[in-house]
């Protein structure tokens, strides 16, 4: 994975299918990914877009009235960082 | 062979609909458990029938449909998110068994109204919620949910709506209820096995989560959450079912649910004038109340010919004819305490957009032939 590319995670598995629809109608087409084993979230699936498409994102997902909290995965290391 | 028993499930489906559960199974995996492109592709279609559903009604957000296996289902499963045992609940006596056996298995103190207007001067009377069937599967007759549903909300109560009868073929929409449960294979022209909730205006009481299991999320946690749509759909969901249900919504939006509607009545309208003054022939149903003519109904009719009883004339329907009809109760008990016809039920005919004139006007004489066997035989 890419240092640049941030994981959106979501409360279940409807949202992030609907988080995946309207990112993907809104021309942010995101990766679809396992949910990282180092990240508590309530669903399975996650997705991942690259940095310059995270505000996007983030504004189409509140749009959408979309819960979701980012993460950034940090280079080498299972280790991910909470983004605010 | 000749279909009018549509009330109970239609038969002709939409060529779309037979190709989507073809091209489902070929292709889907399990619904939201993974991210690979079988399990992607299944977790898509079902959200694209969310979509479909969601857009037929006005509902705002897709996930407030819950898909389940059946109208059944969903009733069960909405009773028990909502309703404690003995809690005071109204209905109607036109209601489907799927409406009344969950409130009776759930210790509920149940009154059923006879009319729109009783049901309404009961609400005064304290009940926690109204559940009730959008329309009767026996007479077709229809009430006006949306007056109801006002008088609900007025009071605080929770209105409940069986629309198994009517989501696809007569106009429902999100404002009409709380809570509507409908059927995918009956006018959605869906596959059996299909049917879902939806949740208007989620009720300011908690949600009881009943059936659980895995959902995909939150697997950890031993109590399953209460979040739509998965808080009714623990378990594989039917994708290959919900993706032949999304193409006969489709089919019902691009046709207009008021062109169906508008067509089966004209229907129904040609097998009532021609039935109605057939000697010894009984229609049951409200008709006086409908001002313009039968245009607020379902296309159903339940009929019985002098005293024949309703098995014997659909047997014979099916035997002479081939001609489909349901004979019986219709799984609504109530209403033949109020029509008289306890002993010997009714023969149901219901209709489709895909039945023909010729094929009612084929009805109309098969049951001239018996009418008019039936009056020589008591010597008329």
């Amino acid at each position: 994975m890419e240092a640049n590319t941030y994981i959106l995670t979501f409360p279940g598995t409807g949202s992030s299918i609907k988080a995946e629809a309207l990112l993907t109608a809104a021309g942010v087409i995101p990766g679809v990914m396992p949910l990282p084993g180092a990240i508590r979230a309530g669903c399975g699936i996650a997705l991942r877009v690259l940095a310059d498409k995270l505000g996007a994102a983030r504004a189409v997902l509140e749009d959408g009235g979309i819960e979701t909290v980012v993460y950034r995965k940090e280079s080498t290391v299972n280790e991910y960082i909470l983004v605010i | 062979m000749i279909y009018f028993d549509n009330a109970a499930t239609t038969l002709i489906k939409p060529d779309t609909v037979k190709q989507a559960v073809q091209d489902a199974m070929e292709r889907f995996g399990n619904p939201g458990r993974s991210f690979h492109a079988p399990s992607m592709a299944a977790a898509r279609a079902v959200y694209a029938a969310r979509e479909e559903l969601a857009r037929l009604v006005g509902l705002d957000d897709p996930l407030n449909v819950s898909f389940t296996s059946s109208a059944t289902e969903s009733l069960n499963l909405v009773t028990d998110a909502i309703l404690d045992e003995g809690d005071y609940i109204l209905t109607a006596a036109a209601s489907h068994n799927s409406v009344l056996r969950p409130l009776y298995r759930k210790k509920c103190v149940v009154t059923a109204a006879e009319s729109q207007d009783e049901l309404i001067s009961l609400l005064n009377s304290g009940p926690k919620a109204v559940i009730i069937s959008h329309g009767s599967n026996v007479t077709g007759d229809l009430d006006d949910v949306t007056i109801l549903y006002k008088a609900c909300r007025e009071r605080g109560i929770i209105l409940v709506l069986d629309a198994a009868q009517t989501l696809g073929g007569f106009p429902v929409t999100a404002d009409m209820a709380d809570t509507i449960c409908f059927t995918g294979h009956k006018s959605l022209f869906g596959p059996q096995g299909t049917g879902g909730i939806m949740m208007t205006r989620r009720p300011e009481i908690p949600l009881k989560v009943h059936k659980t299991g895995g959902t995909g999320s939150l697997s950890f946690e031993k109590l399953q959450h209460d979040r739509m749509p998965e808080l009714f759909e623990a378990g594989t969901l039917n994708s290959h079912g919900l993706n032949g249900l999304a193409a006969g919504a489709s089919f019902v939006r691009e046709l207009g649910v008021d062109t169906i509607h508008k067509r089966e009545m004209a229907l129904t309208d040609i097998f009532i004038e021609g039935v109605k003054d057939l000697p010894g022939v009984m229609i049951y149903g409200d008709f006086d109340r409908i001002s313009q003519k039968y245009a607020a109904r379902l296309p159903i009719v339940s009929i019985n010919i002098a005293d024949m009883d309703s098995g014997e004339l659909a047997e014979n329907l099916w035997n002479d004819y081939n001609i489909a009809v349901r004979p019986g109760i219709h799984c609504a008990p109530l209403i033949h305490k109020t029509l008289g016809t306890e002993s010997r039920g009714t023969a149901r005919f219901s209709f489709s957009w895909f039945n023909t004139e010729d094929e009612i006007l084929a009805g109309v004489e098969a049951i001239r032939a018996y009418a008019l066997r039936e009056q020589e035989r008591h010597g008329g």
